[in-house]
Parts: C-alpha cells; structure tokens; sequence
C-alpha cells in the first residue's frame, strides 16, 4: 500500500527528478569532476574577488543537509559572505565513512542580501555492510530574522526549514516508517563571543529543530514507536585559533522513532581551514551511535566547500 | 603606487596617502566626509577612563607613603590595560596607519573619505582607538550616530573597514588576544554607526 503510494508520488514529479538511478548516479559523478574547476579557479583567484563583503568564515561551511552551519547541525549564518545587496553562492561536496556506513553528499546554495538562504541537497547513504544505498533529497531554505553573530549583543537568529524525500523508500518502509517524505522546521541563532577562550573568539549555535526524520530522514520519517514530530536541540561551538582555522564540537540530538532500528544522537570534533573566501576545507570525527541495528558507528568526514 | 612604497615614503606617509585617496576617485566633493572610521571608537567614555593620579599632598610622611602606593597600584592596573596590551601609542600609530593604507586601495570605501583631512583623522582615529582600550586618552569628537549619520553606510562598508582594521592588527603584529578583544568594542559600536543610515 505504502509502496504503491510512493509509486504514484513520483509518478507526478516532473521528469528530471524521478528516482532513475542511472540518471543519480551519473549526476552525483560529476559533481566532483566540476567541483574541481571550481575549486582550482578559486583558488588561483585574488582573495576577495567576488567575494561577499562578511568576514572570512562568518558563513560557516556546509551541514550533511545543504545548510549553512557546522558538519551536523546548520548555524543561523548564511552560506557564504554576502551582505547587503550581496548574493553568494557555494557549492559543497561531503565524504563521511563510519565502520558500516557510508554518506556522501553535494549540494548547492544561494545567499541572497544576506537574508534568505535556498539550498539544495542530495544526499547518499551506502549501507557497506548490510548492502544497499539509500538516497534523499533536500531542499532547503532558511531565512535570517534577526541581527548578526559579531554586531549585536543577542547574536544572529535563524528561521529554516528543510524538506526532504527519499528516493527509494523501500528500506525505511520495512522498518516501519510511516513516511517516505517530510520538513523539518528549525530555529537557529549564532554569536560570536570575542577573545572569550585564550584571546580566541569563540561562536557558539544552538539549534531547535522539530522533525519526525529517522537518521535525518535516510531511514525515512515518523516510526511504529512515535509517529509525531520531536523537538531536538543541536549545538556547536568553534574556536576561531585563527582567522581562518576553526575547531570545534557538534552536538545533534535524534529522535528515535524505529523499534526495531535504535537511534543515537549524533556528535563531533571539527577543524575547518578557510583558504579564503572561497575554498574551504573542513574533517571531522564523528561518532553517530546505533545506525539501523548496528552499533556505536564512528568514523572520519571531510568536506570541501567552494563559495562566489 | 603600492602601499609599501607609500610606506616607505615616511614622513610624507599621510600627504601621499591623501594623494592615494584622491587619485583613485574622480567622486565630486560633497558634504560628506568626516571618516568613516571615527566613527569605530565611539565615546565609550565608560571604559575611556584615563589615568591619572591625584595632587601630591601637603601632610605627614605616614600619609605620603600611602599616597604612594596608590599611585603604584594606579600604575600596576595601568600597566594591564588592553591599550598597554595592543603596545602604546607606537603601534596604535602603525595600526591606523595600515589601516589608512588598506583603506585607499578599497574602491568600496575610499570615496568617503575625499573630503577627509585625513591627518586630522589619522590622530583622532587614534585618539578613539587609544580611548576605547583604556589608554590615557579622552576621545572628545562626535558621537559615533553623529559622526555616521545620513553617510549612506550598508553592511558593506561595515565589513569592509573591520577587515581592514583586522587586517592592520594582524600586520603590525598585534596578537590575538588584544586583537580580538579590541575589534569586540569595536563592534559594538555597530549599531550606533548604523543607527542614521537613510
């Protein structure tokens, strides 16, 4: 019944976002061919060309869902360093490998007047060791209501939501998930505290988000053990070491919606190097917990933003 | 004309810096001027508390003695300020400096200050910067909504001139934690210096 739901679903949707998985995979394999233009001729170009007028990393890099933020949880910044009258826009790809995972992840998004944010993601999730891939979809949009991180005493606040839809649900279906679609809508706000630790500047982010999403939707959203939307709380912090060197800790609680697949929530170690404006490269250690019944997965994640 | 060679140019630094500021606008003259910049070190007269020590006393010695060692515990908490951090009045100098330099070569900003005497600003620039990290100055100008107002400022321009004052910092080696916390007052002053933008 679910399955023929899904079937007329896509049925609907316009020709190039059907889940054809020869169509994904050849879209995904040239993200990173083109991603490297991109990044080769940022890098040759002056500092600040194009560049948006914010301070060096005041974007933030790009989250496992296409925002702007951390690698787990998204800021209330917005991608790249546009301001008034300003537009930027990045381009991002994400690599994280955990001891029977795998996730990979592209993703674009535009800043515009540094107010509203629209982002697009593709997310692809390989189950090494159980075999097969899971895949989603997310678009995203978050629009800034309120201050800046370094200019006012309350920081900066965020208003996003993110829609997401898997490709293929099958597998979220078989461990009971009620939807093979859903949003999440989150409150973001971000402040930079100057020379708070060792004359560093510290930013801090703390998130609510409102989601029914298991694993962030990969495993589908809502479960045979809560169906309804859970209120959860994401929080960072990173040390500016540097101008252009940030580490930090991430915090994501999870729902945990799936009796038969338990669900932890999420943590890591970042650092982050801003080569400038326009190439950023951030790793991470990650330790994500119980994944679809197996345990205490942890591993390594890199990703390379490039932002105009 | 590059900016180390302006530097190198010494004494005249600040008439060849006019001559920089000049030669890359052809913007007519207006009304508009005072800095941009003044504005950054507001009248934070709170913290611009400036040392000083009372009237020697006509008294006994036990008095005297006492007298004294308040003076030396003045000079001991003078000695912590962030003005003494940052490295005193010579690096201030270098640090507005660069920051001048940096300024003429940014077309986003330069235009505000064609109209600029920009030795004048130069010192009082200093003057706030001095103020506003605790030194011994009294920073007297304008206040920063004042000095700002109806200048057509955006983000932009505000942005622009923290990263270059950032920038200066870095240069003349200030390290990070007189730096950063230097640029925290500073930006606090964000909201006066926008406060009267059209």
């Amino acid at each position: 019944m679910r399955r023929a739901r899904t079937q007329a679903r896509s049925r609907r949707l316009p020709a190039n976002q059907r889940p054809r998985a020869k169509h994904r995979h050849l879209t995904l394999s040239c993200i990173p061919a083109s991603l490297t233009v991109l990044v080769l001729a940022a890098l040759l170009s002056a500092p600040a060309a194009q560049a948006g007028s914010r301070l060096l990393a005041t974007g933030g890099v790009t989250q496992i869902e296409g925002a702007a933020g951390g690698g787990l949880s998204p800021w209330a910044v917005l991608a790249g360093t546009a301001s008034d009258g300003e537009i930027s826009t990045t381009a991002s790809i994400t690599q994280a490998q955990v001891d029977d995972y795998s996730l990979g992840m592209a993703g674009v998004a535009g800043n515009f007047y540094n107010r509203l944010e629209v982002s697009l993601a593709r997310q692809r999730f390989d189950l090494d060791t159980l075999g097969g891939r899971l895949e989603q979809d997310i678009f995203g949009a978050k629009l800034r209501l309120y201050g800046d991180p370094l200019y006012n005493t309350w920081g900066s606040w965020s208003l996003g939501v993110q829609r997401k839809r898997m490709v293929d649900g099958d597998l979220a279906n078989a461990l009971g998930a009620r939807d093979t679609q859903g949003t999440d809508i989150y409150l973001a706000t971000s402040k930079l505290w100057f020379a708070a630790m060792g004359g560093r500047n510290l930013l801090t982010n703390l998130t609510l988000r409102s989601t029914r999403a298991n694993q962030g939707g990969l495993l589908g959203f809502g479960g045979d053990e809560k169906s309804a939307r859970s209120l959860v709380v994401e929080g960072s912090l990173g040390l500016m070491l540097a101008p252009s060197w940030v580490v930090g800790v991430e915090y994501r609680q999870k729902p945990d919606n799936l009796g038969v697949a338990a669900e932890s929530h999420w943590r890591d170690v970042y650092v982050a190097h801003f080569f400038n404006k326009h190439v950023s490269l951030t790793g991470a250690w990650l330790d994500l917990g119980d994944i679809a019944g197996l345990a205490d997965q942890q591993g390594g994640y890199l990703s390379l933003q490039v932002a105009l | 004309m590059t900016t180390s060679s302006l530097i190198a140019l010494g004494a005249s630094r600040c008439a060849a810096l006019r001559h920089a500021v000049l030669r890359g606008t052809s913007y007519p003259v207006t009304s508009k001027s005072l800095a941009l910049y003044i504005a950054l070190a507001l009248g934070f007269s709170v913290l611009g508390g400036c040392a000083h020590t009372p009237p020697p006393p006509e008294g006994d010695a036990g008095q005297e003695r006492a007298i004294t060692a308040e003076a030396e515990t003045e000079i001991r908490r003078a000695d912590t300020t962030l003005y003494t951090a940052l490295g005193g009045k010579p690096v201030i100098d270098d640090v507005v400096n660069d920051f001048l330099y940096r300024i003429a070569d940014d077309e986003r900003i330069r235009h505000f200050f064609v109209n600029t005497d920009i030795d004048h600003f130069q010192v009082t620039f200093a003057t706030q910067l001095c103020d506003i990290s605790n030194g011994p100055c009294d920073y007297q100008g304008p206040s920063m909504a004042r000095a700002h107002q109806h200048m057509g400022l955006t983000e932009v321009h505000f942005n622009a001139i923290v990263e270059h004052l950032r920038a200066a910092l870095i240069e003349k080696g200030v390290s990070a934690g007189p730096r950063n916390q230097l640029l925290g007052r500073l930006a606090r002053l964000h909201d006066a210096v926008m406060l009267r933008q059209p």
